[in-house]
C-alpha cells in the first residue's frame, strides 16, 4: 500500500476516533445502562418518600428507553404521593401500551378515579359547591406540552397545590421493583434470566449494538465478542463459530430466530444471507457460548445464537435505507402496531452485496459461468424479503403468534471440498406458531428450502454441478413449565418438553430422495438454594434417525453468587452434531479436475441399502467462569474451558482406484460419460480434538457518553493421532484474538461506534484441486496469516431522535487480506444510511 | 488536526467527509485459484461397425464404449513419436451419447443383468457428436482419438490407457487423404494460447483461449493387439575380460553375470571391449550386449488371472515389421552398434528411466527423460542390416531386444535445449574407436526433432529402467505396470508419497478395502520386470571423467562421471552434488 494512502487512512480512523472522543464531554452514556441508573435512583428516591425527585428520574429513565414497567411506577409514585390525577394519566398511558395485566391495572384506575371523584366532592362540599360527580380530570398542562409519559412537562404538581395529604388519599400498590433494565437472556435455560444467572457463558448484542455500530450483516454483529470466529469467505458467504472448528459452511452452531432453528440439514450450516428479516427487526441477540444440546438437540455443538425480534406492536414503524461503494444496497421497511389484544409486525427489505474479488471475471474464453451471473459478476448476495408476525392475546397470561416470511435469494458462497466458488438462487419460506401460556407453550414451525445450486465457474468442458436442492422441515415443540418450592429456601423452576421434527430433502447430489423422523425430548430443573447458590440440571435424548439411536445430551451447572450481580459458574455438558443430509447420502461424481474424461464418485460411506456408517461428531465441555455486573462503570467475565472433539466428519482423501478398478467401481459412467478412477466423500476423522481456552471480556462506562468494549480470547489445541490416522494437523481459529471498541452517544444527537479486531493466524488443511495435471483432489495445508480490522460509524440524529443519518466503514484502513485461505481477498466497505421512525 | 478534535462540532463532520471520500474502488479479479487455460472441441465422427450393447440393469442398456480423444502436447508425444506417456487431457464422448441417432438400430441385449449384444460383422454407421476438453495448458497439441469398442479403457491405468484390438483409431488428421493411400498418419497441431516470440513458448492470455471446430475421425479399425510383451530369460555372453575377445572379434567366454530376467542390473561403467575391424564382428556383435528374451502376453501360469477382472489383457503374437521413411525406404537406428547399421524394427524397445522417489513407482522420470535404447533383433536375435528387414508385417513368437548402453538424456518440454546422448567410452577398451560423434549427432538429431544433440562420454544415470515396446499405431505395453505390484505407496502431484490403498497378502494377491468390500487381484510378477543400471565396475573409472572437450563439458558439468543435464535435483542432492 503507498505510504500516503496508508497515512490518509490511519488520519480517516484517528479523526474519527477523536471526533468521538470530542465528544464525549457531552454525551450521554450507554442507553440502557444510564436508564437502568435513572430507574434505580428513581426508585430508591421513592421508597424513601422522596416522590418528586424520584418521578423525575424515572422520566428520564423512561425517555432514554421507554418501558411499560417505569410507566407502571411512575403511576404508583404518583399514586402514593397523593397526586391521583396525575397517576391516573400514567396508568391510561401504561395501559395504552397493552400490557398483559391491564384488567388488573383498570380496576386500580377506577379504584384512583373512584377515590379522586370522593376527594373533589369532599372538597367542593368543603368550598360549599355542588355534591354531585366532579368533572373529568386531564393533565396538568396542555396536551402539546406534556412530556413523553403524559404526565406534565415539568414534573408533578406539589401535593400542597392539590387534595389534603392525609393518609386515606393513598394508593398502595405493589412497586415493580424489577430491573426492567438489566439485560435479560432466555436461550441458556429457555427462560428469562439475567445473564449472571446463566448456566453458560452469555453474551448479548443489544439493539443499541446494532444501531450504533451500523451493521446490516448479521455475522459481523458477533466479530466484537469474545470466542467467537467470524471468518469472511466471499462477499455472499461469512462463517461464524464459536470457540475454534470453524470451517467452509460452518456447522458447529445452532441458530435460533425467536427460538425457530435455521440450520440448513441439508449442509448443516446457516444460511445467513437468506433470512426473512434484518437487523431491523432486531430487539437483541444472544449467543451462548459452548453446547446447548441440552435443550435444543442435535447441531447445538459449540454454541447456540439465538435472534429474539420485537414483539409485534413494540418499537416504532419506520425504514432504513443504505447504499454503499461496490453496490452495496440495504433498504428495509417495517411497520408494528398494537391494537388492544391485536398486534403485528410486518417487515420488508433488500439487501445486496458485492464480492470481495472475483475469481474469474466474466467473459473469459474457457469458463462457463453460473446461470445468470453473466450481467451481474460482481454480485455476492442478494435478499428480497417480506416478513409478517401477529400476535393475540387469549387471556391473561396465554398468547397466539403467527408468522411466516419469504426470502428470494442469490448467494455466492464458498463450497467445501474442491467446489470452491458455488453459487445458489431461489427462494425460502417460513411460517411459525407459538401458543404460549403460564405453563405451557407449543411451538411449531415450517421450513422450506427451494434453490438452484451450482459451482459459481468451471472451464468449459468440466461440470458446473447444477442442481435443484429442495429441502422442508417441520417441527412442533411442546413444553410445560413450573416453579414451586420444595423447603424453605429450595425452590425449583422446571422444564419439559418434546420435540418432534420432520426433515425431507431432494437434492440430485444425493443417492435418493431422503425423509426424516426426529424425535426428542428434555428436562431441565433449575433449583435454587438461597438466593446464593443454583443448580441447573438439564438432558435431552433425541432419536436420530441416521444413526437409528437415542443420543443423550446431559448438562449441569452449578452457580454461586457472592452477590446480586456476580457469579462463579462451573459447567459440564455434551453435545453432538449429526452428519449432514450431504455427509450421509452424498451420491456425486466429480469431475477430475485436469481430466475431462474422468470422475471421482464421492459417496457418503453407504452400505447398500445407504445406511451409513458415520458417527456423531461428539464433544465434551467443561466451563468455569466468573462474572461480575456489580459496578455501574464496569462489568466484566473471565471465562476457561476445555472441549474434548472426537469424530469429527471430514472429507476423506480421495482414493483413486487401483487396477481392482474393474470391478464395477471403474469403467464408464454412462450417466455422465466419464470414466470413474477414485472415489472419496465423508468419514470421520480419526483423532482427537483437546480445545482449551479463556475469553475475557470487559465493558466499561467511565463517563457518561462513553462506553468502551474489550475482550481477549486465547484457544489452544492438542491433536491426538493414533498411528495410521491420516488428519493433518491444522488449527481452524486464531490462538489470540483481540476486539476492542468504544461506543457514544451525544445530546446534539450525533453518537457512533469504532471498533478494532485482530486475530492471529490460523492452519487450515483444506482439500484444493491440483493445478499441477494431478486428477486427485488432495488435502494442502494453508498458513493464514493473522489480520487486523478498524470498523466504524458515525451518525446524526434529528427531528426528535426520528431521523438519523449514518456513515458506515468496514476495514476503514483498507488492510487487504484473507479471512480464509480460500477465501475471497477482503477490502474496504463504505456504506451510506438514512433512516426514520414514524 | 488538533483544531478539528479540539472542536465537538467539526471534528464529526470531518470524519463524514473522511469517510465518505474513501476508496471505491471495483471488485478485483483474483485468480489464483482459476487461471486462465485453454479449451478444445469439436466433432467427433465415427465410422465403423455398430457398436455392442449391454443390461447394465433390468431396466437400461447402454451401449459399450466411448469415443476416446487424448490431447497430447506436441513435445510429449508418445512413442514412437516422443518420450511421453500421459495425454494431458482426455476428453470422452460415451457411447450412449454417440449412438443417440441410431438407437433403434442397435442390438438389444438379453434381459439378464450383464448380457451383451452385438452387431453381426460388416455393419458399418457414421454417426458424430460433439466433445470438449478443458482446461488445457498453453502450448501446442495433438487429438489422437479411438473408439474403445470393448469397452476396456480407463484414463488412469496405463494398461487399460491404449486401444487394443478391434478399437476404431483415428485423430484429428492432417492427411486423411494419404491415410486412404496407404501413407502414415500425420496429425493436425493446434496452438492453444500464444507465441508472442515465435520460438514455441506459448503464453495463455488473461482471456483463456478456446479452439473451436476440432474435427476427430475414428476411422481405422486396429487389426493388432497392444505388443504384451512378459521376459522369458535373458541372454549375457558379454565378454569380462580382453582375453575373452578373439582379434575378430567373437566371444570366446561371457561373463554370465546377468541371468535373471527379472533382475537385469548393468553397470553403470559398461563398455565395449573390442572395436570393430573384421567381418566377423556382424555375426557376434549381439553377444557384446545383454539381451531380453520376451514372448507375448504373459508368463503361462498367469495367463488365467490377466485375462479375468481386472486386467482383461488381451495379447497376440508380435507384428514386427521395419520402420520405413516416406519413401517406404529402410530406416536405420542412428546410433547402431559399432561399424554396423541396422534395421530400425516395431515393435520398438525404449527404456525409460524410472521416478526415483518411490520404487513402487511406475511412472517415468518427468524430467529430465532419460532413456536407454533397446535393439530389436527380432526372432533370430541378431543384428537385422538393413536389406534384410521386412517392410511388410510378419508375426513372430518371440523378440530379443539388445540392450544398448548409451542414455539420451533430454528435457521433453524444451525442444531448445541441448540432447546429451552419453556413453561410458567412445573408445573401446582394446583402444579402438567406437562412435564418432560428428557422424552420429546429426542421425541422433534428425531422430529426436532436436538440433541441439552432443554425444559426450559419460556413466550411465543409476536407477531403474521401464521396458516399453511400441508399434506403429501407437499402441504399446509397458513392463513394470500396475498388473506387477500391489499400489501400497501412490506419489501424489504434489511430489509427496502417502499411502496407498492396497496390501500385498503373503499369497501373491493384493486387497483393497472398498465401499462394497474387499477386492483381491492376484500380482501378475512377470509385469514387474525392471532393468537396474548400478555401480560402476571400476567406480575409478566413472570419477576419472573430468569433461568432454567436444561438447564443451567441463568437471563441473559432471557428478560422479555423469553429466549433470542427466541428473534430477533429487538426485544431484543424494549424490552431494549441489
Amino acid at each position: 500500500m503507498p505510504k500516503r494512502k496508508l497515512h490518509s487512512r490511519i488520519l480517516c480512523g484517528v479523526s474519527v476516533a477523536a471526533a468521538l472522543a470530542a465528544l464525549s464531554s457531552t454525551a450521554l452514556g450507554d442507553d440502557r445502562t444510564e436508564a437502568r441508573k435513572r430507574f434505580k435512583s428513581g426508585m430508591d428516591l421513592i421508597a424513601r418518600g422522596s416522590y418528586e425527585r424520584g418521578i423525575s428520574e424515572l422520566k428520564k429513565a423512561y425517555e432514554i428507553k421507554p418501558h411499560p414497567n417505569v410507566l407502571f411506577n411512575i403511576g404508583r409514585a404518583y399514586a402514593e404521593s397523593g397526586d391521583l390525577e396525575n397517576a391516573i394519566l400514567a396508568y391510561k398511558e401504561y395501559l395504552a401500551s397493552g400490557p398483559p395485566d391491564a384488567d388488573d391495572v383498570q380496576k386500580i384506575v377506577t379504584q384512583i378515579q373512584s377515590r379522586l371523584d370522593r376527594q373533589k366532592a369532599a372538597l367542593a362540599a368543603a368550598q360549599g359547591g355542588p355534591t354531585g360527580p366532579a368533572a373529568p380530570t386531564g393533565p396538568t398542562g396542555p396536551a402539546g406540552e406534556t412530556g413523553p409519559t403524559g404526565v406534565g412537562p415539568t414534573g408533578p404538581a406539589t401535593p400542597a397545590e392539590r387534595a389534603p395529604d392525609k393518609a386515606e388519599d393513598k394508593v398502595a400498590i405493589a412497586a415493580r421493583t424489577e430491573d426492567v433494565f438489566q439485560e435479560t437472556v432466555v436461550t441458556a435455560s429457555r427462560a428469562a434470566q439475567s445473564p449472571v444467572d446463566a448456566p453458560n457463558s452469555t453474551s448479548i448484542i443489544t439493539g443499541q449494538d446494532i444501531r450504533l455500530s451500523g451493521i446490516t450483516k448479521w455475522q459481523e454483529l458477533f466479530r466484537r465478542l469474545a470466542g467467537v470466529d467470524v471468518n469472511i469467505m466471499t462477499g455472499g458467504d461469512t462463517e461464524v463459530s464459536i470457540r475454534g472448528f470453524n470451517s467452509r459452511l460452518s456447522n458447529k452452531m445452532l441458530v435460533l430466530i425467536d427460538y425457530r432453528s435455521v440450520y440448513i440439514d441439508l449442509l448443516a450450516s446457516t444460511f445467513w444471507e437468506t433470512f426473512p428479516i434484518d437487523v431491523e427487526q432486531v430487539e437483541r441477540i444472544e449467543v451462548v457460548r459452548g453446547p446447548g444440546s441440552a435443550l435444543y438437540g442435535a447441531n447445538a455443538f459449540a454454541g447456540v445464537i439465538n435472534i429474539i425480534t420485537k414483539k409485534p406492536g413494540e418499537g416504532r414503524s419506520g425504514f432504513r435505507t443504505g447504499i454503499g461503494t461496490n453496490g452495496n444496497l440495504f433498504g428495509s421497511v417495517t411497520a408494528t402496531r398494537r391494537d388492544g389484544e391485536f398486534a403485528y409486525r410486518a417487515s420488508a427489505g433488500y439487501t445486496q452485496e458485492p464480492r470481495w474479488t472475483k475469481e474469474v471475471g466474466r467473459g473469459r474464453n474457457d469458463t462457463t459461468y453460473f446461470p445468470g451471473t453473466e450481467k451481474s459478476p460482481g454480485l455476492g448476495s442478494q435478499n428480497s424479503r417480506f416478513d409478517l408476525q401477529v400476535t393475540r392475546r387469549l387471556g391473561k397470561e396465554t398468547e397466539l403468534a403467527v408468522g411466516g416470511g419469504y426470502a428470494s435469494v442469490f448467494r455466492n458462497l464458498q463450497g467445501i471440498g474442491p467446489f470452491n466458488e458455488y453459487a445458489l438462487r431461489g427462494n425460502v419460506l417460513d411460517t411459525e406458531m407459538a401458543l404460549t401460556s403460564k405453563h405451557v407453550s407449543l411451538r411449531s414451525f415450517f421450513y422450506y428450502f427451494d434453490v438452484m445450486a451450482g459451482r459459481d465457474h468451471d472451464y468449459a468442458g468440466q461440470s458446473l454441478y447444477l442442481s435443484r436442492p429442495r429441502t422442508y422441515v417441520g417441527d412442533v415443540f411442546l413444553e410445560y413449565t413450573d416453579q414451586f418450592n420444595t423447603g424453605a429456601s429450595i425452590s425449583h423452576d422446571v422444564h419439559v418438553g418434546v420435540n418432534y421434527r420432520l426433515k425431507e430433502v431432494r437434492w440430485s447430489y444425493l443417492d435418493r430422495e431422503r425423509k426424516e423422523n426426529w424425535i426428542g425430548a428434555l428436562l431441565q430443573d433449575t433449583i435454587k438454594f438461597g438466593k446464593h447458590v443454583s443448580l441447573v440440571v438439564s438432558g435431552r435424548a433425541d432419536y436420530v434417525p441416521l444413526l437409528q439411536k437415542v443420543v443423550p445430551s446431559p448438562r449441569g451447572a452449578l452457580i454461586m453468587k457472592p452477590t446480586d450481580q456476580s457469579a462463579f459458574r462451573v459447567s459440564a455438558s455434551t453435545a453432538f452434531r449429526t452428519p449432514s443430509f450431504l455427509e450421509s447420502y452424498l451420491d456425486l461424481p466429480i469431475v477430475a479436475p485436469t481430466s475431462s474424461g474422468a470422475q471421482l464418485n464421492s459417496r457418503g460411506k453407504s452400505s447398500p441399502d445407504a445406511r451409513v456408517d458415520l458417527r456423531r461428531e461428539r464433544v465434551l465441555s467443561l466451563d468455569a467462569g466468573y462474572v461480575n455486573q456489580d459496578s455501574d462503570l464496569v462489568n466484566f467475565e473471565v471465562t476457561a474451558y476445555y472441549l474434548q472433539v472426537k469424530d469429527l466428519v471430514g472429507l476423506v482423501d480421495n482414493r483413486i482406484v487401483t487396477p481392482n478398478s474393474a470391478y464395477g467401481i471403474n469403467g464408464l459412467d454412462p450417466e455422465t460419460g466419464r470414466y470413474t478412477v477414485g472415489w472419496g466423500g465423508f468419514g470421520n476423522q480419526c483423532a482427537t480434538y483437546h480445545a482449551y481456552g479463556s475469553e475475557l471480556s470487559t465493558r466499561l462506562f467511565p463517563v457518561e457518553g462513553l462506553d468502551f468494549f474489550a475482550n481477549y480470547t486465547i484457544n489452544l489445541q492438542r491433536v491426538d493421532i493414533p498411528g495410521g490416522c491420516p488428519v493433518v494437523k491444522d488449527q481452524k481459529t486464531s490462538k489470540h484474538k483481540v476486539n476492542a471498541g468504544v461506543q457514544a452517544r451525544t445530546k446534539p444527537g450525533i453518537d457512533g461506534e469504532l471498533t478494532f479486531h485482530y486475530a492471529s493466524e490460523q492452519l487450515w488443511s483444506e482439500q484444493q484441486v491440483p493445478t499441477d495435471g494431478s486428477i486427485d483432489i488432495q488435502n494442502r495445508l494453508f498458513a493464514q496469516p493473522g489480520y487486523f480490522l478498524v470498523n466504524g460509524r458515525v451518525g446524526y440524529r434529528f427531528a426528535k431522535d426520528r431521523a438519523d443519518v449514518s456513515v458506515v466503514g468496514f476495514n476503514l484502513l483498507n488492510n487487504q487480506h484473507r479471512q480464509h485461505p480460500l477465501g475471497q481477498k477482503v477490502g474496504q466497505r463504505i456504506m451510506g444510511f438514512v433512516s426514520y421512525k414514524f | 488536526m488538533r483544531a478539528l478534535t479540539s472542536s465537538p462540532r467539526f471534528a464529526p463532520v470531518a470524519a463524514l467527509a473522511c469517510l465518505a471520500a474513501a476508496a471505491c474502488g471495483e471488485v478485483k479479479t483474483d485468480s489464483e485459484n482459476f487461471p486462465p487455460a485453454g479449451v478444445m472441441e469439436g466433432t467427433v465422427t465415427y465410422i465403423g461397425p455398430l457398436p455392442c450393447t449391454v443390461r447394465n440393469t433390468p431396466d437400461s442398456v447402454h451401449v459399450v464404449g466411448a469415443a476416446v480423444m487424448l490431447i497430447f502436447n506436441e513435445k510429449l508425444l508418445p512413442p514412437p513419436e516422443g518420450f511421453g506417456t500421459t495425454a494431458g487431457q482426455v476428453a470422452v464422448v460415451a457411447g450412449d451419447e454417440l449412438f443417440r441417432g441410431i438407437t433403434p438400430d442397435l442390438p438389444v441385449p438379453g434381459p439378464e443383468v450383464g448380457a451383451v449384444a452385438c452387431p453381426p460383422a460388416g455393419t458399418r454407421v457414421t454417426v458424430s457428436a460433439g466433445w470438449k476438453a478443458g482446461p488445457v495448458p498453453a502450448g501446442r497439441w495433438q487429438v489422437r482419438g479411438f473408439y474403445d469398442y470393448d469397452g476396456d479403457f480407463s484414463p488412469l491405468l496405463k494398461i487399460h490407457q491404449l486401444p487394443t484390438e478391434g478399437d476404431i483409431g483415428g485423430g484429428a488428421i492432417a492427411n486423411p487423404d494419404e491415410v486412404l493411400m496407404g501413407k502414415q498418419v500425420a496429425f493436425q497441431s493446434f496452438a492453444v494460447g500464444v507465441d508472442p516470440d515465435g520460438t514455441g513458448s506459448y503464453q495463455m492470455p488473461s482471456s483463456g483461449a478456446r479452439v473451436s471446430g476440432i474435427a476427430v475421425s475414428l476411422a481405422q479399425p486396429l487389426a493388432q493387439s497392444r505388443p504384451v510383451f512378459h521376459a522369458t530369460g535373458v541372454l549375457d555372453e558379454r565378454p569380462g575380460a580382453a582375453t575373452d575377445v578373439t582379434p575378430t572379434g567373437d566371444v570366446t567366454q561371457g561373463r554370465g553375470a546377468v541371468t535373471d530376467a527379472q533382475r537385469v542390473t548393468l553397470p553403470r561403467d559398461e563398455r565395449f571391449y573390442i572395436g570393430v575391424s573384421d567381418v566377423k564382428y556382424a555375426t557376434s556383435a549381439h553377444k557384446h550386449f545383454v539381451r531380453y528374451k520376451l514372448s507375448p502376453g504373459v508368463a503361462a501360469e498367469e495367463q488365467a488371472a490377466a485375462v479375468a477382472p481386472p486386467y482383461y489383457i488381451q495379447s497376440g503374437d508380435f507384428v514386427q515389421v521395419a520402420n520405413t521413411d516416406r519413401a517406404g525406404k529402410v530406416r536405420g537406428i542412428p546410433e547402431s552398434p559399432p561399424g554396423l547399421t541396422v534395421a530400425d524394427l516395431f515393435p520398438q524397445a525404449i527404456f525409460a528411466k524410472l521416478d526415483s522417489r518411490l520404487d513402487t513407482n511406475q511412472a517415468a522420470q518427468p524430467s529430465p527423460a532419460v532413456v536407454i535404447q533397446g535393439i530389436n533383433l527380432g526372432k533370430k536375435g541378431e543384428f537385422s542390416p538393413l536389406l534384410s528387414a521386412s517392410t511388410k508385417p510378419v508375426t513372430v513368437d518371440e523378440l530379443t531386444i539388445a540392450v544398448r548402453p548409451t542414455a539420451i538424456c533430454l528435457d521433453p518440454l524444451d525442444s531448445l535445449k541441448t540432447v546429451y546422448a552419453i556413453t561410458p567410452s567412445l573408445v573401446a577398451r582394446n583402444g579402438e574407436t567406437l562412435a564418432k560423434p560428428e557422424e552420429i549427432e546429426p542421425k541422433l538429431a534428425a531422430q529426436l526433432g532436436r538440433p541441439n544433440v552432443k554425444l559426450v562420454r559419460g556413466c550411465l544415470p543409476r536407477g531403474k529402467y521401464q521396458l516399453n515396446l511400441v508399434y506403429s499405431t501407437g499402441q504399446a505395453w509397458t513392463i513394470p505396470n500396475e498388473a506387477g505390484a500391489c499400489l501400497t505407496h501412490v506419489l501424489t502431484a504434489a511430489g509427496t508419497v502417502r499411502s496407498g490403498q492396497e496390501q500385498l497378502a503373503p499369497d501373491g494377491v493384493c486387497r483393497q478395502t472398498v465401499e462394497a468390500g474387499t477386492l483381491a487381484r492376484t500380482v501378475l510378477s512377470s509385469q514387474a520386470m525392471t532393468l537396474t543400471v548400478g555401480e560402476a565396475e571400476e567406480d575409478a573409472y566413472c570419477e576419472g571423467i573430468q569433461g568432454d572437450d567436444h561438447a564443451g563439458l567441463t568437471a563441473a558439468d559432471y557428478c560422479h562421471g555423469t553429466p549433470r543435464a542427466c541428473l534430477t535435483a533429487l538426485e544431484l542432492s543424494q549424490l552431494g552434488c549441489k
